[in-house]
């Protein structure tokens, strides 16, 4: 019976001690897209390993829980289409992350509504080197004169290139492709690499928001603005718009450049040696260089390289993954002291962002070895100074870029013609935008 | 004559409510209020209003909505889309349906298990049935354009062709959804009494005369409900659009629904999309009702 008893008690010592433990665990709801990849990276800790988004912050956030096992960070996995409607549907219920990822071209819609706390405070609380942060995602996070968000990248538009069918066509060499300087460049290489490898120069997929990017890089080239005169007004009657439509319909049109049906399709042929270069993504590098390994050799010498200036002064569209603390999250000041701790090591860590493809925030990460060592990027240094984002004032980018982006994919299917296309695409968004209060 | 005419005859009257009664079909009542006529009556409202969901912002803009609605030609092709597709899906499926049932109904372990095949496809997931179709319809290396090179052809891309994408969608929609009036026409022919037929073989009836004169009219009803179902259902095409195409390419399959879900949760416009969400309310109600109509007059066939 004393054993009973004394087992009994020893049982209920150990159930106050779990408990007891389990309390003083802080708990961080982390927000978050980017997928969800616990089979493969459930509980890695190393992370070189990760080439992906997905893989990177997942291992992150493992190692953080490791490191700190008084706070829990518990991921709360979106998928990336229906993000931004859950996490507003949460918002409205109340049911509030404490941390949340957000793209810089979002954070205006939300400001807009008082839905998030400004970070200026916090991030100093935290530790955080707001000097450190680079020019272009800072200002893009920057409000009325304060910081909202703790950015982690710079996402680029660019070329995806398969060197080794550049070679062949003697566009430089293998893992040193030459890339043209001009609109005229352009179409002479795309001739003689279709010429020599009976091949498209370039691929395209049949996604409204990569027709957009790519016309508003070209816009950006050239120095034309999409909103020449107010951020609830487009323009694409401008010369330079129009030259761009017409360049790259005019090689679709000579078969030097396809356009994929989706995503799938076009990594699986462009790994497969069907272009010498795809437009894409940073976030895709990481994909791409895995799949270039596997490939046996169809995509060789695989690289990335800025969006090649041939309109113009070197300029590409860019935009930024960030960090937010939304109104009515972080609640308690031990969850608040917790969310910053984690944002304060995402700041520390974030160049193992990078190994995602896309760029680190952080000024002295750029010129750092652990960054320029990375392989399979050329000219990465020069992306912070050419980069521009769609002026962060203009509400709902990721609806209106896609509205650009149907009515030229429809223009380049010959689907419309360009000044009815362009007359759509007008008007959709400028309506859309006149809509908004 | 009946006892209101009489003269000096009072008017029947009308049982009145007892409170016991009406407690009884309180719990329904109250799920029906709150979760239909009160969203209806607050969508109807919203309508009018220029209503921002998540900051809980709204303002009374009367009609306006209304009129943007109206003159927006996204909106116009999707009401054109989405009529298409249903003047294009739900003949076959009625159609198909039925006579897939007439071949079915009999009792054989062969239509038993063709039975089970055909109804397969129905308890497929949207997600499941677009994947299928996506890497049927996939250009170059999907099952059709296969088949067609083989046969000399040449491939399709069904889905980013703007004359085709919306007859691949029904297609793909015909696939998945012809179990469910096969099933509802095979229980309605089983109703069927099997001296009518044996009559009809006694006075020589060829099959089409049996077929037009005795099977139809047997089971006239189920045809109607039949037909009002799919039209309502597909009057709301969404999953399979959104899935396959987005609405594209340039606007060919955007569906009224899929212009609402955009407009209400990714625009973050709900007065706008509650407005459309009226205008699609309207013409669904009158889709059913001329078809609820029109079997009334064919009661006499």
């Amino acid at each position: 019976m004393k054993r009973l008893k004394a087992l009994s008690m020893l049982g209920i010592v150990a159930a106050l001690l779990t408990t007891t433990g389990a309390q003083a665990q802080t708990e961080v709801r982390f927000a978050r897209f980017f997928g969800a990849c616990e089979a493969d990276f459930g509980t890695n800790l190393d992370p070189s390993l990760p080439s992906n988004e997905c893989g990177v912050i997942t291992t992150l956030t493992n190692i953080f829980n490791a490191e700190n096992p008084d706070i829990k960070v518990v991921p709360e996995i979106v998928e990336w289409g229906p993000y931004y409607e859950q996490l507003a549907g949460r918002i409205a219920t109340g049911d509030v992350p404490d941390i949340s990822v957000m793209h810089g071209d979002m954070l205006i819609n939300f400001v807009n509504r008082g839905l998030i706390e400004p970070l200026d405070a916090a991030l100093g609380e935290a530790g955080i080197d707001v000097d450190d942060i680079a020019e272009g995602p800072r200002e893009n996070v920057t409000i009325d004169g304060q910081i909202y968000a703790l950015p982690q990248d710079f996402v680029t538009w660019l070329w995806h290139t398969n060197s080794g069918l550049m070679a062949e066509a003697g566009l430089g060499e293998v893992n040193a492709p030459v890339y043209p300087t001009s609109a005229d460049e352009l179409l002479a290489q795309a001739r003689q690499f279709k010429e020599a490898t009976g091949k498209p120069y370039l691929a395209l997929t049949l996604d409204p928001t990569s027709a957009a990017r790519t016309l508003y890089t070209l816009m950006l080239q050239n120095g034309t603005p999409l909103f020449p005169d107010s951020i609830k007004v487009i323009d694409l009657h401008s010369e330079a718009a129009k030259s761009a439509i017409t360049l790259l319909k005019s090689m679709i049109d000579e078969g030097l450049m396809v356009i994929k049906p989706d995503w799938a399709t076009a990594f699986t042929d462009f790994s497969g040696g069907a272009s010498g270069n795809m437009l894409g993504g940073t976030w895709q590098i990481g994909d791409l260089v895995r799949l270039s390994e596997q490939t046996g050799g169809q995509l060789d010498g695989y690289v990335a390289h800025p969006f090649p200036a041939v309109f113009g002064e070197p300029a590409v569209w860019t935009a930024s993954h960030s960090w937010v603390m939304l109104k009515g999250g972080a609640a308690t000041p031990e969850k608040r002291a917790a969310s910053l701790k984690f944002l304060k090591f995402l700041f520390d860590n974030n160049i193992h962002w990078a190994r995602t493809g896309h760029l680190p925030m952080r000024t002295s990460l750029m010129t750092s070895p652990e960054f320029t060592s990375m392989p399979y990027r050329l000219d990465f240094a020069s992306v912070p100074s050419i980069a521009q984002h769609i002026p962060k004032d203009v509400l709902q980018q990721r609806i209106i870029m896609p509205f650009i982006g149907e009515e030229l994919l429809a223009i380049f299917q010959g689907q419309k013609s360009m000044d009815d296309g362009i007359a759509a695409a007008e008007e959709r968004v400028n309506t859309y935008l006149a809509r908004l209060r | 004559m009946s006892r209101t005419s009489q003269p000096g005859a009072r008017a029947p009257k009308l049982r009145t409510w007892h409170w016991p009664e009406l407690l009884f079909i309180a719990p329904f009542l109250i799920l029906y209020v709150t979760f239909l006529l009160f969203p209806m009556a607050w969508g109807f409202w919203m309508s009018f209003n220029y209503y921002d969901l998540f900051a809980g912002f709204s303002e009374y803009i009367g009609l306006e909505n209304y009129q943007q609605l109206f003159a927006d030609q996204i909106y116009r092709r999707a009401v054109v889309n989405t009529f298409v597709f249903v003047a294009i899906t739900v003949p076959p499926l009625v159609i198909l349906g039925l006579l897939i049932a007439l071949v079915l109904n009999r009792q054989t372990w062969w239509s038993a298990v063709l039975r089970t095949l055909f109804f397969g496809s129905t308890v497929l997931s949207v997600t499941i049935v677009t994947l299928i179709w996506r890497g049927v319809y996939l250009p170059q290396k999907g099952l059709l354009d296969n088949f067609l090179n083989a046969i000399g052809v040449g491939g399709i891309g069904i889905l980013q062709d703007p004359n085709l994408a919306l007859v691949g969608i029904a297609v793909t929609t015909v696939w998945w959804g012809i179990g469910l009036p096969m099933v509802l026409f095979l229980a309605a022919l089983q109703q069927v009494p099997g001296e009518i037929y044996e009559a009809a073989k006694l006075d020589n009836a060829s099959p089409w005369q049996t077929l037009w004169s005795i099977t139809i009219p047997s089971i006239w009803r189920t045809v109607v409900l039949v037909i009002i179902i799919q039209i309502i259902a597909h009057f709301q095409v969404f999953g399979q659009i959104n899935l396959m195409t987005g609405g594209g390419p340039n606007n060919s399959t955007r569906s009224m629904v899929q212009f609402i879900y955009e407009s209400g949760f990714r625009q973050w416009t709900a007065g706008f999309a509650s407005a459309a969400a009226q205008v699609l309310f309207v013409i669904m109600v009158i889709a059913a009702g001329l078809q609820f109509w029109a079997s009334r007059r064919k009661q006499e066939f």
